[in-house]
């Protein structure tokens, strides 16, 4: 099992290709997820764009598992997305607002997953969890509360958590939201960084243009729950798609008319 | 509605298999058991004190009145500990702790604290439902018997100090001692254990079922505290006609 053998600077063993086949997805009467086809390469940079609403976050927690599609088929490899057993537990998940347990201090949110699994000793489990928080750049924050860090610090404490998992797929919804410009570069090149150290293949929901054409290799549009492109960041900004234009270029001037 | 009621029966039901994995979460069952009893020991022993205080001040006059002065103690001893102790414990423990446990769960809901425990394969029922079930299951049970010493005593204040009902306090605890059975003390301890798990098990499903943000979070709490006030109601009069039977 990956997880047992797991030291403070492991490196994930291989990258995982991810397939999506037909899945559906409705909740009541609303269609969010229609016939979405897809397939992400193991160690790929993969951006989902799209309008708010469009059915990017729930994409996100069928290929998580956090729920299942109404129809269709989704593979990790060679297995379905499965939460009910750790030592399959390969895929790990950044949530948008950090959903770090504002009960438990730091060090105790990014070592969870080796203490509730009892998978290393106390004293392993502080070790790898100073070697994680180091590895996202914060040394020192494992006694603090997660309501005594910033936003951009909250993203990174959840980050080292994800990587506690010794994930072969990390899932990242909204990385960059809510966060200044220079964290949200931060956490760009730590995404960039870690699939670059650690070979992990990489899906990030984002609305971040520049970050999915400074570090994305490729990029679907998902709207109204359909992917209606998929390509590099530049093929898929000269797309000449009208809603992909409508969506990708769109902007503000600054008499706050909308061009 | 029956839906809700079938989901928690579901809820409770998955918790009690997972009673075996008590000892692997012994540190959050302490943890919610220290919680639970700083919440409310202090306000349970006050809320005591007076319903004990309150039974004989209301019966002691009539009991003198009637030649029976002798039996308050009997009265309230055997009020607070059948029905009254349980049952205003459970309501303090649905008001105070249950809402608490909504509100928590709830909050972890809806910002997604629950869906990160379970990427990391983490059951959520055996990490927040089990130590809160079980902790609860022991509190109240205890708050209960606090309740009855203190409510007791109460009684036997006002028994004492009210110059119209002025039962020495050594007569007041030998009715209380000759009409108060082990088996009367036990039914109550009993029905709260009942009452316990409702409040325990309602409030954690209330809490999970969960969405919407802060307004979600308050319509699960109330919701929490409005059924197991009813669950508590219910449940005390077939307890009581099934404990009848037993003891």
């Amino acid at each position: 099992m990956p997880i047992s053998s797991q030291s403070e600077n492991s490196v994930s063993s291989e990258a995982v290709r991810v397939r999506l086949k037909d899945v559906c997805k409705s909740y009541g009467a609303q269609v969010v997820l229609k016939n979405v086809n897809l397939q992400v390469e193991p160690g790929e940079i993969f951006a989902i764009m799209g309008p708010s609403g469009s059915g990017k976050s729930v994409l996100l927690r069928q290929i998580s598992g956090l729920e299942s599609p109404d129809s269709g088929e989704i593979w990790i490899n060679d297995r379905h997305p499965d939460l009910s057993r750790a030592d399959q537990t390969r895929v790990a998940m950044v949530f948008q607002s950090g959903a770090l347990l504002s009960s438990l201090t730091v060090g105790e949110n990014v070592g969870l997953f080796l203490e509730e699994h009892r998978l290393k000793s106390k004293k392993e489990i502080g070790r790898i969890v100073s070697a994680k928080l180091k590895a996202v750049g914060l040394e020192g924050v494992e006694a603090k509360f997660p309501s005594e860090l910033s936003g951009g610090m909250k993203k990174r404490v959840s980050i080292a958590r994800a990587l506690v998992i010794e994930p072969q797929l990390i899932l990242y919804d909204e990385p960059t939201s809510e966060l200044d410009p220079v964290s949200a570069v931060t956490i760009g090149q730590e995404i960039c960084r870690l699939r670059d150290t650690l070979a992990i293949t990489t899906i990030m929901v984002t609305h971040d243009r520049d970050l999915v054409q400074g570090i994305a290799d490729r990029v679907a549009i998902i709207i109204d729950g359909k992917i209606v492109a998929i390509g590099t960041p530049k093929e898929i900004w000269a797309n000449q798609n009208r809603k992909i234009k409508d969506f990708l270029h769109i902007n503000f001037k600054f008499d706050n008319t909308i061009l | 509605m029956f839906r809700k009621f079938g989901e928690m029966i579901l809820l409770g039901l998955e918790t009690f298999r997972a009673l075996p994995l008590c000892w692997r979460h012994r540190k959050k069952i302490l943890e919610q058991f220290y919680v639970m009893g700083n919440e409310s020991l202090l306000m349970a022993c006050i809320l005591a004190i007076f319903i004990g205080g309150v039974i004989a001040l209301q019966s002691g006059p009539v009991m003198v009145e009637r030649g029976i002065a002798s039996t308050v103690g009997g009265l309230v001893g055997l009020s607070l500990c059948k029905e009254l102790s349980p049952v205003m414990m459970s309501v303090l423990a649905a008001g105070r702790v249950g809402s608490a446990i909504a509100a928590e769960i709830g909050s972890m809901r809806v910002y997604q604290e629950i869906d990160a425990l379970r990427t990391m394969s983490i059951n959520p029922i055996h990490y927040l439902v089990l130590p809160r079930v079980v902790a609860m299951t022991v509190a109240v049970p205890m708050l209960v018997i606090f309740a009855n010493l203190f409510g007791w005593v109460g009684g036997a204040l006002v028994s004492m100090g009210n110059p119209d009902i002025n039962i020495p306090w050594r007569a007041y605890f030998n009715s209380l001692n000759s009409l108060v059975d082990i088996r009367d003390i036990l039914s109550g301890v009993l029905k709260s254990v009942v009452f316990a798990v409702l409040i325990a098990v309602v409030s954690c499903y209330m809490g999970l079922q969960t969405s919407g943000g802060p307004r979600g979070i308050g319509k699960s709490v109330t919701q929490a505290v409005v059924y197991s006030l009813v669950l508590i109601l219910i449940f005390d009069y077939l307890a009581t006609r099934i404990l009848m039977i037993i003891l």
